[in-house]
């Protein structure tokens, strides 16, 4: 559940990412390392897969001789950030019930000889 | 290892791809390394972060290989048991349907499909075949909604198969889907759901036969028992049409309809809040009370030995009772309309007909020797 965990909340980053305007590769990888550490070859399944779910669309634009891979947000794209972020309440009442079991059990740690 | 030594490793390592999904990602790698040596990082480093070939194409790869084993997580579980081993079949299902049928021959057998979430559990204990469905709490269902981004709860159905004489007991349970269940003979059964309908057909039960649901239309027809019948729900119309029950007949809804078609019990009772309720063909050895808030009561040939009680709180009470009016003891009450016929007679059976706010008119199958004056 960790990993697929993980890998949910990466979709989200890389498509809210792209709210902010196309992107490709390499600077999405930048983009995105500032809030969660990944690298170019875990950022390969995501696109992939987020390009196959309809989220994201691709096209080529040429830049230095070469080609550059530009990816897109589409509606549903859109549509899945804004189920993130209406959903997220759920999902933060659940960090909190965790967080808070956390504290007390570490209290308590505390407290033993 | 330089960008060439590098893709060759991976090529290695992508043997199951094919070419055009290669050149896919050796592209995309090529442009990876381009863009980061343009924004002045050496392309060791690039590389590096990469990952070494074996780490680089396990996560390259991520993808592919939950779909390779996608379809074991999907596989169909069927197993037989045999029928003479077990006194009973209880299944307990949270978002699965369930199909109960029969066929001739001795075995009972279970089908469902098999996914890691949604797992179920198959024991036999105490000579009771027990089949449980677990389901992880709402918010890691909600957390898996999530992770899969679109992912639609699928809904799964658990099919079980009986001979068609079974001599031994079925409980069904399901929270979020509907329940069938068709052609047997049993011991008894009871049949809950609580967001799906329950339909029950041509089922004979040697005891009880319960069928409720929450927020679903309840059926049962072709049936018989033994026992007590109960056909319930809250929020859904509630059915029996040719049941013979031995001993007393429950059916009741909140807020729907309420219908009862060729059906003989010993007693009947019959109730609904907001919703109508139609008898037609029915015949109670003792007791028939029907009871309705705010929906008319509409009857036609209904019978019973002691007493007919028909109670309306916002409507009226219309239609034919069985017999003559010479077999009644009649009693009328209504507050705002007419009551036909009077109150009067003194047969043994009692008929009583009250209601708040509406008209009360019954007749009689045969001629009464005594004319009402038309309304």
């Amino acid at each position: 559940v960790e990993i697929q965990l993980k890998k949910g909340l990466l979709d989200i980053c890389v498509l809210s990412v792209l709210k902010r305007g196309n992107s490709y590769g390499y600077k999405i990888v930048r983009d995105v390392s500032t809030c969660v550490n990944i690298s170019e070859s875990t950022l390969y399944p995501i696109l992939k897969r987020l390009e196959s779910a309809g989220s994201v669309t691709t096209s080529a634009v040429e830049h230095n001789g070469r080609l550059r891979k530009y990816y897109s947000l589409t509606e549903d794209g859109h549509n899945k950030i804004q189920t993130f972020l209406d959903e997220w309440n759920e999902i933060d009442a659940v960090y909190r019930y965790v967080r808070d079991n956390t504290i007390t059990n570490e209290g308590e740690l505390e407290n033993e000889p | 290892m330089n960008r060439e030594e590098f893709k060759l490793r991976l090529a290695a390592r992508l043997a199951a791809l094919t070419d055009e999904e290669r050149t896919e990602v050796f592209n995309y790698i090529d442009e990876c390394l381009d863009e980061a040596i343009e924004n002045g990082e050496n392309e060791n480093e690039a590389l590096e972060r990469l990952g070494d070939p074996d780490e680089a194409s396990r996560q390259l790869l991520a993808d592919r290989e939950t779909k390779s084993a996608a379809p074991e997580q999907t596989a169909a579980f069927i197993n037989s048991y045999d029928s003479a081993e077990l006194r009973g079949v209880r299944i307990a299902a949270r978002e699965a349907g369930i199909n109960v049928t029969s066929m001739a021959t001795g075995t009972v057998r279970v089908k469902y499909d098999v996914h890691k979430e949604e797992e179920f559990r198959v024991n036999i204990e105490d000579g009771v075949l027990v089949i449980k469905e677990w389901v992880p709490q709402r918010w890691m269902l909600w957390l898996k909604a999530i992770i899969n981004l679109g992912w639609e709860g699928k809904r799964w159905i658990i099919e079980l198969t009986l001979p068609k004489q079974f001599d031994g007991f079925i409980e069904l349970e399901s929270s979020n889907h509907s329940v069938s269940v068709e052609q047997i003979n049993v011991s008894s059964l009871s049949a809950r759901t609580s967001n799906g309908r329950i339909i029950v057909d041509g089922v004979k039960s040697a005891g009880e036969l319960t069928v409720t649901s929450s927020n679903g239309t309840t059926s049962l027809r072709n049936s018989s028992a033994a026992g007590n019948v109960r056909v319930e729900t809250s929020n859904g119309r509630a059915e029996a049409e040719t049941v013979d029950c031995g001993g007393d007949m429950a059916v009741r809804t909140s807020n729907g309809r309420l219908t009862i078609e060729s059906c003989n019990s010993v007693s009947i009772n019959a109730k609904t809040s907001n919703g109508g309720a139609s008898l037609t063909q029915v015949t109670a050895e003792k007791e028939l009370a029907v009871k309705t808030s705010n929906g008319a009561i509409e009857v036609d040939a209904i019978s019973a030995g002691k007493q007919i009680k028909l109670t309306s709180s916002n409507s009226s009470i219309t239609g034919r009772l069985s017999g003559s009016a010479s077999q009644y003891t009649i009693v009328t009450r209504t507050s705002n309309g007419k009551a036909l016929p009077p109150s009067g007679g003194n047969g043994p059976t009692r008929l009583e007909a009250t209601t708040s706010n509406g008209r009360i008119r019954l007749d009689f199958e045969k001629p009464y020797k005594l004319t009402f004056a038309d309304d």
